[in-house]
């Protein structure tokens, strides 16, 4: 029992170090169709950035964070110079791009840190803790508890603000998400509403596919369709009476017919 | 008509032999040749690759497994097992495409992304099983071979192993160029395109696939073979990931389903840090970078967008 107590902390400490690596692996294979092999990259950014900061006189937590930036930093350069430039090319093209980063990275850690060894202090001491009759450092309750903390925001962060959802949303079909994005009017809030799926106008009939609903044949969809996605025109300079709410929804809507939102 | 079809076929063989016979002509020294032996050698494991990756479309990550097979097969063989280099090298080349035929089965249902994180599993367990069975294979310091003998004829020197890699690199050319235009060929572009109109045309899609990894697995191991009687010493990192992404990146910078592309990117991958060495420190961070360089402004591949440049030139 105590083996298996052991064993279980080991996991999880471990675990949770690498569940946030695979969290933003993950994030980035779904928003750009990129198996990001870069990724133990930043990882060695994070850590090196850290411990070089703090030998530099920083405080832990101030060069943490320095760190932390400084790998924000990197992906997005790589983003923009190597991923972006390449938009289009075939998945086996995307992974040696990241893996020509990778490359590159490494070669210049080397020279602006080391090739050497480096470790950073705990952060509350290195007394183990006893447990059920196994024991667990302190440091292992930080990365476990700091894991659930990150968790929690990343989710709180998708789920509830509008940045988030579009994040899911361009996972969801980039197109669409698009679309919904070049709205102009509506407020926000009422933009996610109707990508997630509520339908404003139940008369409408409700069709099983995108193709069922092209063989009955929405001729007014379609016009809205090309009407206010064709152009950028957006809506009338002027209105009279009172601003009705517009159906800018028709675009995409018969192009969502096809996914369960 | 049929020497229309055998033209450009010819033509790669002919241009292939041409800078296979001036290089020595030119090569200041030992060192070159057998920077170019090496080239030879990687050409025809990428060779193999580009019959998988380009023919066929499949994605393989875990290649230089197939090569760590061919090498240690090769040590193994005369050391314990008491056989000439030779037929090691056959038998090896024959376990290697047995052992791609048997885990090629399931793996091969896997696409795109999933296919090449199995089979960059399968190298890793590979190179695993190279690195920890240290009675068999010397662990990872690696074990000695012994010297290839040809019909009594033991080949040492840079000039042999030039000849000899050139000689197996053009052979396995001209098999690869017959295969492009060949049925089986077509079959393998047809389930490049889609599997779905390719089985409805009467491809045995799964078969196909599967005979293109173990040929590519074929290739590998030869040229493994090659490389450790070459050095006269193997090391597990032959079987390596970084190896592996070595043989992906010389196929898709040289020009993915090209004969002449592989030959390219091999050479593009070998000589480059040779010629980086100048930068020291920087040698990594450069590599990356011209990977990086070349495979966002030429998505192709170099052969492929040389072959556009000439024809638009040239019409």
């Amino acid at each position: 029992m105590a083996e298996f107590l052991q064993l279980l902390f080991s996991g999880l400490t471990v675990g949770a170090v690498y569940a946030l690596v695979a969290l933003g692996f993950t994030l980035i294979y779904n928003a750009s169709d990129v198996i990001n092999f870069a990724q133990g990259d930043f990882v060695m950014i994070g850590g090196m950035g850290t411990v070089f900061l703090a030998a530099a006189g920083l405080s832990l937590p101030l060069a943490a964070l320095i760190a932390i930036l400084a790998a924000v930093a990197v992906g997005l350069l790589l983003h923009r110079l190597a991923i972006e430039p390449a938009r289009g090319a075939s998945p086996v093209a995307l992974i040696m791009i990241t893996i020509g980063a990778s490359i590159f990275i490494k070669g210049i850690a080397q020279i602006v840190f080391d090739k050497q060894f480096h470790a950073l202090p705990a952060f509350t001491g290195s007394e183990p803790i006893a447990l059920g009759g196994a024991t667990i450092l302190p440091q292992s309750l930080w990365v476990i508890g700091g894991a659930i903390v990150l968790f929690a925001a990343l989710h709180l962060f998708l789920e509830r603000t509008l940045l988030g959802k579009a994040v899911l949303a361009t996972a969801a079909n980039r197109l669409a998400a698009r679309l919904v994005g070049d709205q102009r009017q509506g407020h926000p809030r009422a933009r996610i509403r109707r990508f997630r799926g509520h339908r404003r106008d139940r008369r409408r009939p409700r069709h099983a596919d995108h193709a069922d609903a092209l063989r009955h044949r929405h001729p007014v969809r379609v016009e809205r369709f090309c009407r206010r996605d064709g152009g950028r025109h957006g809506p009338p300079a002027r209105r009279r009476g009172r601003r009705r709410p517009d159906r800018p929804d028709g675009g995409f809507r018969g192009g969502l017919y096809q996914f369960d939102l | 008509m049929l020497a229309g079809a055998l033209r450009p076929r010819l033509a790669t063989l002919v241009l292939l032999a041409l800078v296979m016979a001036v290089v020595p002509l030119v090569a200041p020294s030992a060192f070159y040749l057998r920077v170019a032996a090496l080239v030879w050698i990687f050409a025809l494991a990428a060779l193999g690759l580009t019959i998988l990756m380009g023919y066929a479309g499949q994605v393989s990550l875990g290649h230089a497994g197939f090569l760590g097979i061919g090498a240690y097969g090769v040590a193994i063989g005369p050391a314990h097992l008491g056989l000439s280099p030779l037929l090691s090298l056959v038998l090896a080349a024959a376990l290697s495409g047995i052992i791609a035929y048997v885990v090629g089965q399931p793996i091969l249902r896997l696409k795109g992304y999933y296919l090449a994180i199995a089979t960059l599993g399968f190298g890793l367990i590979l190179a695993l099983i190279f690195q920890s069975e240290s009675a068999v294979t010397g662990g990872p310091d690696g074990m000695a071979v012994a010297r290839l003998t040809v019909f009594g004829w033991r080949i040492a020197s840079a000039m042999q192993w030039y000849w000899v890699s050139a000689g197996v690199l053009l052979v396995g050319a001209w098999i690869a160029l017959n295969l492009a235009d060949s049925p089986s060929g077509r079959a393998l572009r047809a389930l490049h395109d889609s599997e779905v109109a390719a089985a409805g045309a009467g491809v045995d899609v799964a078969a196909r696939k599967l005979a293109a990894f173990v040929v590519a697995a074929i290739y590998a191991a030869i040229a493994g073979g090659l490389l450790a009687c070459m050095n006269g010493l193997i090391t597990p990192d032959a079987a390596s990931f970084m190896h592996s992404v070595e043989l992906v990146a010389m196929v898709i910078i040289g020009g993915l389903g090209s004969v002449l592309g592989a030959v390219v990117g091999a050479a593009f991958l070998i000589v480059l840090p040779q010629a980086l060495t100048a930068l020291q420190e920087y040698e990594q961070a450069v590599l990356g970078l011209l990977i990086m360089v070349f495979m966002i402004a030429l998505p192709a591949g170099i052969v492929p967008t040389l072959r556009k440049w000439l024809m638009e030139r040239l019409s």
